[in-house]
């Protein structure tokens, strides 16, 4: 019985409490300190999810979603990636990246309906 | 409708209507912030612009995603066997009912978002959604939802009416749930007005707590009974102008009675049963469903405020999947109607626990293995309604 009970835990915890990150609709930015100038605010997604990672705090994070560019914008739904917005070489995400994000939250929430 | 139940019906109404308005109310101010025409330097055509675009977002944020839908179906009636009656001259006639086709039409406007697990039953909405978010008190959404659904039609041989109407909205720290439903097909007039603060936890969870208002008839009052007990079961047969006429009943034709029983005979004299059994279990059924019925539209709507705590989680994935929800009922008030038919006079307390809670879950284990468990448990007063479906998928 501990044993069924020690496995129904793991499974939840593998399950729901790992990378709640990507929960429901999440817009996530991946930066770091010397980049935080080029991050975007955040605030217009208040209706969902949002976090920003830095790389300092967060690494491994940042290994696990193979981020190459800082910062990065990635927007999830329920765990999947819907879409990534890399800032390139120059470190400065592009203008319409909030445009981007919009969208891709519009068709998701059509969807819902 | 007496003046009681005029009465009755207006202060519910008034209820919702509040509820409703506090609604529109609370959506509305958030619109009127952004027209702050205080700002004297502003010319008319910014003011104007800002005007339009206030009623654009507001047109936008209450009827974006919502559907106007209208639907007419029809279908053949179960099948029912063949009746035949055979004549005391050996002619066959055949008696079975004749089925008209059931149908259906509904009309209605929709903006109720499903959960990530329930896939859309049909490309286009025709009334018959059932949404399990609705149950819950999170949504898959934040902000308003509604449901406004008028049917009618025939099924198995019954004339219907529906209505349904549902307001709805999530904030983080609030919800309000208005509902009116009147279903003619399973007997239900419900109507409840919900409003909860809530306080999201760990992001998956949701604690709320509040009150809520709920019509009901006269839950745990059966006329019939305190009929009963008070009167002979024939008196009541008299009342609805039957009359039962005694015999006696010689079975070996010795000349002396063995038994004896009671014919029934209706108003217009027509001989209705052979025995008082015969009675009991044909025509006396129906005159202590209508005795019932009377008696508790008499007594009309009652109405109980319960102050309500909840606690929700809502996790998808789409290999894992877990949605369950609680509303326990506690503590309760008689806010209107007759006291004296009340659930708390009938059972003596203001303290019963009420409760809604389900469950929600499904397993992708493998590609080709699935499992899933729905289970919805529902105590409210003294009706219990359970509704459990589970099973496994394999892909072959």
């Amino acid at each position: 019985m501990k044993r069924l009970l020690a496995i129904i835990l793991i499974f939840l915890y593998t399950n729901i409490a790992a990378q709640d990150y990507k929960d429901q609709i999440s817009v996530v930015q991946f930066s770091a300190p010397f980049t935080q100038s080029s991050e975007i605010s955040l605030k217009n997604f208040s209706d969902h999810n949002t976090h920003t990672f830095h790389i300092t705090e967060k690494g491994d994070v940042f290994k696990k979603e193979n981020i190459t560019y800082l910062p990065t914008i990635i927007l999830f739904h329920n765990g999947k990636e819907v879409v990534r917005i890399e800032s390139g070489i120059s470190l400065k995400l592009p203008e319409d990246t909030l445009d981007i994000i919009n969208d891709n939250i519009e068709e998701i929430l059509a969807n819902k309906f | 409708m007496n003046r009681k139940e005029k009465t009755e019906k207006f202060a519910l109404n008034s209820i919702l209507f509040l509820i409703v308005f506090f609604l529109l109310a609370f959506t509305l101010s958030s619109y009127a912030q952004l027209i702050d025409t205080s700002k004297k330097l502003e010319n008319k055509i910014v003011r104007s612009y800002k005007v339009k675009e206030s009623f654009k977002k507001f047109y936008k944020d209450v009827f974006k995603y919502s559907t106007i839908y209208g639907s007419y179906s029809e279908s053949s009636p179960l099948f029912t066997p063949e009746s035949y009656f055979v004549t005391q001259l050996g002619d066959v006639v055949d008696v079975s009912p004749e089925r008209e086709n059931d149908y259906a039409i509904s009309i209605g406007l929709r903006k109720i978002a499903r959960m990530d697990y329930e896939n859309r039953e049909n490309r286009f909405y025709d009334g018959t959604e059932q949404n399990a978010s609705l149950q819950s008190n999170i949504g898959n959404v934040k902000g308003l939802e509604y449901l406004f659904q008028y049917s009618q039609g025939r099924q198995r041989g019954r004339d219907f009416e529906s209505q349904r109407y549902l307001v709805r909205y999530i904030a983080k720290w609030w919800m309000a749930k208005g509902e009116i439903q009147q279903n003619g097909l399973i007997n239900l007039d419900y109507k409840s007005a919900d409003l909860r603060f809530r306080v999201p936890l760990f992001k998956k969870f949701s604690l709320s707590i509040g009150g809520a208002l709920r019509t009901h008839l006269p839950y745990g009052y059966n006329p019939i009974d305190d009929y009963l007990s008070q009167n002979n079961w024939w008196e009541l047969a008299y009342d609805y102008g039957f009359q039962d006429i005694g015999y006696s009943i010689d079975y070996d034709y010795d000349g002396e009675y063995d038994d004896f029983d009671w014919y029934w005979i209706n108003d217009q004299g027509d001989r209705v049963a052979d025995t008082d059994l015969d009675f009991r279990k044909n025509d006396y059924t129906d005159i202590v469903n209508d005795y019932n019925r009377r008696e508790l539209n008499a007594i009309g709507t009652l109405g109980t405020l319960s102050g309500v705590v909840g606690l929700d989680f809502y996790h998808y994935r789409d290999s894992f999947w877990l949605h369950s929800w609680t509303s326990i009922y506690p503590k309760h008030k008689h806010v209107y109607g007759d006291q004296d038919f009340s659930y708390e006079t009938f059972i003596g307390k203001d303290d019963w626990v009420d409760y809604n809670l389900g469950l929600i879950t499904g397993w992708n284990v493998t590609k080709k293995l699935g499992v899933f468990v729905e289970y919805e448990k529902t105590k409210f007063w003294d009706k219990n309604l359970v509704y459990m479906k589970a099973g496994l998928n394999i892909k072959l």
